[in-house]
């Protein structure tokens, strides 16, 4: 797997490769044209002046010329060469500096010099100019006659000039290969520096478990590219924090609320197996009854369970509601009679509310049983209705004690129950939850309120634009 | 030995107290919160058996009362919170010991009874006076090495004043901590039951170990001084 590490080592070395090779051979062939133009021009000069010089001697040179001469000329020491032809390409005058070498002739005037490079036989490197001198031929009698043009050919030798490339290029190939190997230990040090926090990041998220999502990235000490992944991994930790919480907590809530029964049901066994004459008459009735408690409590969770994942099938249809309200009381008008809760219904005649009337049902169902139960004595349990084309809204209200605002908030949540202790009354502290999971389900919602006369209403209503 | 059973599940309360019953203990109930406080401060109970969640007050509230009026109950509390934190704040607030639902009904009968013995400064659970031998585990009693067949209120009243043993016993200790709140106590069901006791454990030596100080009670020993 490459990293962005070394994907950004090879891309940095190779740019500051190709960077250094530009510019290196930028360096080396300004300076070589610059040195090359001053060869000329000290070359152009020097033919010039031989030029000058056989034309003043009238190509005669003699000894005493000569030997002005020699000590550019000489056949040891010699720099520089120069040679002459005339027009019938005779050899005229050349330097000692030659020998027995020639100089190859090229087209050149005075004014537009021709210069090219040129390697002796002996092997060394020159750099030649050809020019041609005009010349008016003369008789015996001084008149004019045919024309009579020099050819020079004249060259210096390039050995210093080279050795100065040599040295030129040596320089820049052994700095470009220093920087590059200093660039080589520089660049992945510092992306390893600079990308550090990554790493940090990386080893970070490694050690983060079910068990530590409480953990957090740093943002404030984190470069400004990075500042943002992190905030949104801290959100995404804190997301799956509450969730795993939650499911912790319903988890812990269904072990707890599991235990009491199978406490009873085990105890029951073992009471009859060691004493079977301690059995008592209604120990096979109180195992149902214990049964039917967990079957019940197992059922609400699975129908929790396919609302909240919306796999439950919801049906839509024209639902009187009360008549429903009406038949939905009947199953709690003897409890609530029992404990002298009057009872009122203010829905009007011929109300319809679209809705699925099974869910429908078990939420009055839940509602009312909620209203019952925990209705004190002597309280009041009533239901009201307001529904127009667009808008639905059922209250059902009733009479509480020692609620708070606190409970309120809680009243929705699985297993939530104001009093801790677990009466066998047949409540899971999972009716509520259902009622609200079953309304969502259909696009209602439903909220929970207490007045300050200590009156908790539950609204039921549609969701806007469901 | 009397055991104050505070539970508010009805199916528990019948269970558990019938096998305690059954177990030789005297046993007063409550499902309320409140009750159960007020039984245990008006009454002596050898062991005190508290779940947490209760209405009316709940089971650490009622130990932490206790413990502030340095009642002297051992308590062991049932309940179905089962985390460690749990347990600890339970046992930090004074409980004796602490049992998670569901649990084996032997198991809560042993710790009931090593909780008794504990009451009583007794480590082990065989208890040797003469030649009279209490196994309270078993609760089988041996006079001179041979079986002594008794009936439970006889056996409980034997076990207690062993646990004493050498200390004089009074009549309303015996009351108080060998019948419980339904026992209808006629005023010489104490002597009934020490005469029969004498009787049975007099039938394989007749060497007297119970001794009758008037005035004050009861004195379980080989030497009545």
């Amino acid at each position: 797997m490459r990293t962005i590490r070394q994907q950004l080592t090879y891309k940095l070395l190779a740019g500051f490769v190709l960077l250094l090779g530009l510019g290196g051979m930028s360096v080396y062939f300004s300076t070589r044209h610059t040195l090359l133009k001053g060869f000329d021009e000290t070359l152009r000069a020097k033919a010039i002046a031989i030029a000058a010089l056989l034309q003043h001697h009238e190509h005669r040179l003699d000894d005493r010329i000569q030997g002005q001469l020699s000590s550019s000329f000489d056949r040891r020491e010699a720099t520089d060469f120069f040679e002459t032809w005339d027009n019938n390409n005779v050899p005229l005058l050349r330097s000692q500096s030659l020998g027995d070498s020639d100089i190859q002739w090229r087209d050149g005037t005075l004014k537009n010099p021709i210069i090219w490079d040129a390697k002796l036989p002996t092997g060394r490197r020159i750099r030649a100019i050809g020019l041609i001198l005009k010349q008016e031929g003369r008789d015996k009698d001084g008149k004019s006659s045919a024309s009579n043009d020099i050819y020079l050919v004249f060259a210096s030798g390039t050995r210093d000039l080279d050795n100065t490339l040599s040295i030129l290029a040596f320089v820049l190939v052994a700095t470009g290969l220093l920087l590059l190997t200093a660039t080589m230990s520089v660049v992945p040090y510092v992306l390893r520096r600079e990308l550090a926090p990554l790493n940090q990041l990386a080893d970070k998220a490694a050690r983060i478990t079910a068990d530590s999502l409480e953990t957090r990235f740093p943002v404030a000490t984190l470069p400004g590219e990075l500042a943002p992944i992190s905030r949104r991994l801290n959100d995404l930790l804190a997301r799956l924090q509450c969730a795993f919480e939650r499911e912790r907590k319903f988890s812990a809530d269904l072990a707890h609320e599991l235990r009491t029964p199978i406490a009873e049901l085990r105890s029951l066994a073992e009471l009859s197996l060691k004493w079977p004459g301690a059995r008592q008459a209604d120990t096979d009735s109180e195992v149902l009854a214990v049964a039917l408690q967990m079957e019940g409590m197992v059922s609400k969770l699975l129908a929790l369970l396919r609302s909240e994942q919306g796999v439950l099938t919801v049906t839509s249809e024209d639902v009187a509601l009360l008549p429903l309200v009406r038949n939905v009381w009947k199953v709690f008008a003897e409890k609530a009679a029992s404990k002298n809760i009057r009872w009122g219904v203010n829905i009007p005649d011929q109300t319809n509310v679209n809705a699925d009337p099974i869910l429908l049902r078990s939420i009055l169902y839940g509602l009312l049983d909620n209203a019952v139960e925990y209705t004190p004595h002597g309280g009041r349990v009533s239901i009201e209705c307001e529904t127009n084309a667009r808008q639905f809204m059922m209250r059902v209200t009733n009479t509480s004690e020692h609620l708070t605002a606190e409970d309120v908030s809680k009243m929705f949540d699985r297993f939530w129950r104001k009093d801790a202790a677990r009466f066998n009354d047949g409540h899971s502290g999972l009716g509520l939850s259902l009622s609200r999971a079953f309304a969502q389900a259909m696009g209602f919602e439903i909220l929970a309120a207490l007045d300050c006369k200590s009156q908790l209403t539950f609204s039921i209503f549609r969701v806007s634009g469901f | 030995m009397r055991v104050l059973l505070v539970e508010d599940s009805k199916r528990l309360q019948a269970t558990i107290s019938a096998a305690l019953r059954r177990s030789g203990y005297a046993v007063d109930v409550s499902g309320d919160g409140t009750e159960g406080l007020w039984l245990a401060e008006t009454n002596q109970y050898d062991a005190i058996v508290l779940d947490i969640m209760l209405p009316g007050m709940d089971g650490l509230s009622i130990l932490k009362k206790l413990r502030q009026k340095a009642e002297p109950q051992r308590v062991i509390l049932l309940t179905a919170r089962d985390t460690i934190n749990d347990r600890v704040h339970g046992l930090e607030s004074g409980a004796d010991d602490y049992l998670v639902k569901p649990f084996a009904l032997e198991e809560l009968l042993a710790r009931v009874q090593v909780l008794c013995r504990h009451t009583y400064g007794i480590e082990q659970p065989q208890i040797k006076i003469d030649d009279l031998e209490i196994d309270i585990t078993a609760k089988k009693i041996l006079r001179a090495g041979r079986l002594v067949k008794l009936k439970p209120r006889e056996y409980l009243l034997l076990e207690y004043l062993a646990l004493r043993a050498g200390q004089v016993v009074s009549r309303s200790d015996i009351e108080a901590h060998i019948y419980d709140g339904e026992t209808d106590l006629m005023s010489n069901v104490v002597e009934s039951a020490i005469s029969s006791l004498r009787k049975k454990i007099g039938a394989f030596n007749p060497k007297p170990l119970i001794h009758t100080r008037h005035g004050l009670g009861y004195i379980l020993g080989s030497n009545p001084e």
